[in-house]
């Protein structure tokens, strides 16, 4: 019997040692940078430099291998993705890029837990909107060191001020961006005798959904526009009424502002639209859109959808044939503004990546204006490089071309990091008021005191 | 009488028909979106039906990422989280139902408790334990966790022993028998049915694990299948059809498993009346 139980025992450690060995070549090329990462993790970044300048292998003539993390597997985007990779290593002989494909949303999570860990990968693909508070947290290194002028003074200044944080550090470089723009069934329009350059405001853009309505009985055949649908919430309008600013909070005093005078007009005015059809159909709607499957747009069922710039890929998809074309979202008042809501992705060396002169590289790259022209055209987002012109082969496409006009008016909200989480109290009360659960200004209000109590609470 | 008893029969017959129907609609509509075209997927209203099945939709959502390769390799994940987790489980099991000792009753309180840790609280801290020990991209943090037991599984598996009347073991110890011995040629064969109940358990808990092969596998050659999956998911468009197609395909080796095994399966979450 204890020879069984022996035997047992040597063939689980060899199945064990057996499966080790499955993973060996990564898990060794691991080892030694799980050491040097950890040192780096815990030291400040120059003496991680230095400790990188004494053993760097490149000094060596060995290639640097880095790790390039990012979520675009798809066949439309994936291919593009590793050219781009493909090209920076054919640049230069110091690193070697590889592309590695992680679901999107689980991609953060393992990112932590491999910050964590002290072995995170060298280039990460991540959220604009959460530079800074991913910068306080210290989950990323600062690119102060590598920077020069010529490549912070290529973007807008809206985005490269998303990625500096409160110590005056820049912590990413913009990847892509996007905006929102209103989608318009083509054929609708010409039916309704409708001019989409006529939707200059609110007002306008009712107008016109009346006209694109149909009714057969009880039950909607068709119908116009329900601002709160596709991707745009509520926030999409509070902020476009707000000229770009925060709806729910002012960013220099940090102090709560939901129930004021413009946001309830404005939050009244998407709570008619959904009352106009009822809220049994909005309910309909609504889950459509939250299963992703069905698409009410693409069906002809809806004549117009608030939606980002990436929406379009979904449409070659689902309704070829289709013929769209978008408008900017309209004024809350003539002359406000068409103020859309919008975010964007950055490239970021995540803290205690073991190279970040080589990460670096890598993402001054893929910033580039050659590279982005070629993502662009090929992969369909924006840049927020400000010598992206109209001359580039994107913008000859005109839905792109429209989509570029709204993003001139296109706002990254950052919420501030003392006001982190506030989302998570606020958003439940708004949600009471867009269900008619509670009438607008009353869900306003409510909102008003939560976020007070909250602000108050985390100060 | 007899009458009464049919007419209850059918009642039941047609609660349990609309129970069963409920349950395989979902399992309906996925089969059903395999064989759409894009176009169709997208259609509102929807319409439950293909116009023209598209049958060729799993073959090439099959070719769209190299799934006999992930299929492969959540097989052996599946193979040795089974042995790990069936042995693991009965051999502790085992002790805390038929071995009396100091502390056990506390002992099984804190193995009790540990199911009321969620998962994410734990997530980061067994990442940097694995990563320390140059376990990330292999399999190992996958398989070896399932050898060293689950407090569910051994709180199920306690239960059906002490069923087991004690003057089994009482009298193979007057033998001479040893703990190994009572429990791997005595206990063993009467715990088959809670045995299979933990294999399947197992097997679906490996076979549909997303999290953990996400979190330590990075080298595309050692994917799964859930991993695989996520070909199909774009930034701004899901291919649903493929999706569906190559999750329909998934989940074929469950339900035949728990069509072969249920009878065991039923009779082992039965533990109150398990020996007869």
């Amino acid at each position: 019997m204890k020879r069984k139980i022996l035997a047992t025992l040597l063939v689980a450690a060899m199945t064990v040692s057996a499966l080790a060995g499955c993973g060996s070549k990564t898990a060794d090329s691991n080892a030694p940078k799980e050491d040097s990462s950890s040192e780096v993790a815990e030291t400040p970044t120059e003496d991680a430099a230095d400790s990188e300048a004494d053993t760097a292998p490149e000094d060596n003539g060995e290639v640097v291998e880095l790790e390039f993390w990012g979520w675009w597997s798809s066949e439309a985007r994936k291919p593009h993705i590793t050219k781009m990779v493909d090209d920076f290593n054919a640049s230069q002989s110091k690193y070697h890029v590889t592309y590695v494909d992680i679901p999107f949303g689980d991609i953060f999570t393992k990112n932590i837990a491999q910050i964590a860990a002290g072995n995170p990968c060298d280039i990460m693909a991540n959220s604009l909107e959460e530079v800074v508070f991913r910068a306080e947290q210290g989950q990323v290194e600062p690119l102060n060191d590598y920077l020069t002028d010529d490549v912070t003074g290529a973007f807008y200044e809206q985005y490269i001020s998303s990625c500096t944080a409160d110590d005056g550090s820049i912590y990413a470089l913009p990847l892509s961006v996007d905006t929102r723009g209103i989608y318009y069934n083509k054929a609708h329009f010409a039916e309704a005798g409708i001019n989409p350059e006529d939707i200059k405001t609110w007002d306008d853009l009712v107008e016109a959904a009346r006209k694109l309505d149909k009714k057969n009985g009880d039950d909607w055949e068709r119908i116009g526009f329900i601002p709160v649908l596709g991707n745009g919430g509520v926030d999409t309008w509070m902020v476009n009424a707000n000229q770009g600013n925060p709806a729910w909070f002012d960013l220099e005093t940090k102090e709560a502002k939901v129930n004021t005078d413009v946001n309830k007009e404005a939050f009244k005015w998407v709570r008619d639209q959904i009352e106009y059809y009822g809220q049994a159909k909005y309910d309909e709607l609504a889950a459509v859109f939250s299963s992703g499957m069905q698409d009410p747009f693409a069906s002809g069922i809806l004549s117009m959808l608030v939606h980002t710039s990436a929406y379009q890929s979904s449409l070659k998809q689902n309704a070829p044939d289709l013929e769209y074309g978008v408008i900017p979202l309209p004024e809350f008042k003539a002359g406000n503004g068409h103020f859309a809501n919008g975010g964007g992705f950055v490239l970021e060396i995540p803290k205690g990546a073991k190279c970040p002169e080589g990460s670096y590289e890598f993402i001054k790259f893929v910033t580039s204006r050659e590279t982005q022209d070629f993502l662009s055209t090929n992969i369909g987002d924006f840049s927020a490089r400000n010598d992206f012109d109209d001359s580039t082969e994107f913008f000859k496409n005109p839905i792109n071309a429209e989509l570029g006009k709204c993003l001139e008016e296109t706002c990254t909200i950052v919420v501030p990091n003392e006001l982190k989480g506030y989302q998570d109290v606020v958003n439940p009360l708004i949600e009471e008021g867009t269900l008619g659960l509670k009438p607008t200004d009353e869900a306003l209000d409510n909102a008003q005191k939560a976020m007070e109590d909250f602000i108050a609470t985390n100060q | 009488m007899i009458k009464k008893k049919r007419v209850s029969n059918i009642i039941l017959f047609i609660i349990l028909c609309l129970g069963a129907v409920l349950i395989l609609f979902p399992i309906a509509w996925m089969l059903s979106t395999a064989l759409k075209s894009a176009q169709e997927v997208a259609l509102y209203p929807p319409k439950l039906l293909p116009e023209k099945p598209l049958f060729e939709n799993f073959a090439i959502a099959w070719t769209k990422a190299p799934f006999t390769k992930y299929t492969a390799n959540t097989l052996i994940i599946v193979f040795f989280t089974i042995i790990g987790g069936v042995f693991s489980n009965s051999f502790i099991a085992y002790g805390f139902a038929k071995i009396d000792f100091k502390g056990k009753g506390f002992l099984f309180s804190i193995v009790l408790a540990t199911m009321m840790i969620p998962g994410f609280v734990t997530l980061v801290p067994t990442y940097v334990i694995f990563s320390k020990l140059h376990w990330v991209n292999t399999y190992l943090p996958l398989i070896v966790p399932a050898f060293f037991g689950n407090a569910f599984h051994i709180f199920m598996m306690r239960q059906f022993y002490r069923t087991i009347p004690n003057e089994l073991s009482e009298a193979a110890r007057v033998d001479g028998a040893g703990h190994f011995y009572i429990w791997g040629k005595l206990m063993m064969p009467l715990v088959k049915p809670v045995m299979a109940t933990v294999a399947l358990i197992n097997f679906k808990g490996a076979w549909s694990d997303f999290q953990g092969p996400l979190l330590y596998l990075s080298d595309k050659s050692k994917y799964t299948l859930q991993l695989g999956l996520q070909v199909f998911k774009g930034e701004g468009y899901t291919e649903w059809n493929y999706l569906m197609a190559v999750s329909f395909l998934s989940m074929i080796p469950i339900l035949l498993l728990f069509f072969c095994f249920q009878n065991y399966f039923i009779e082992g979450m039965n533990v109150g009346g398990a020996v007869k």
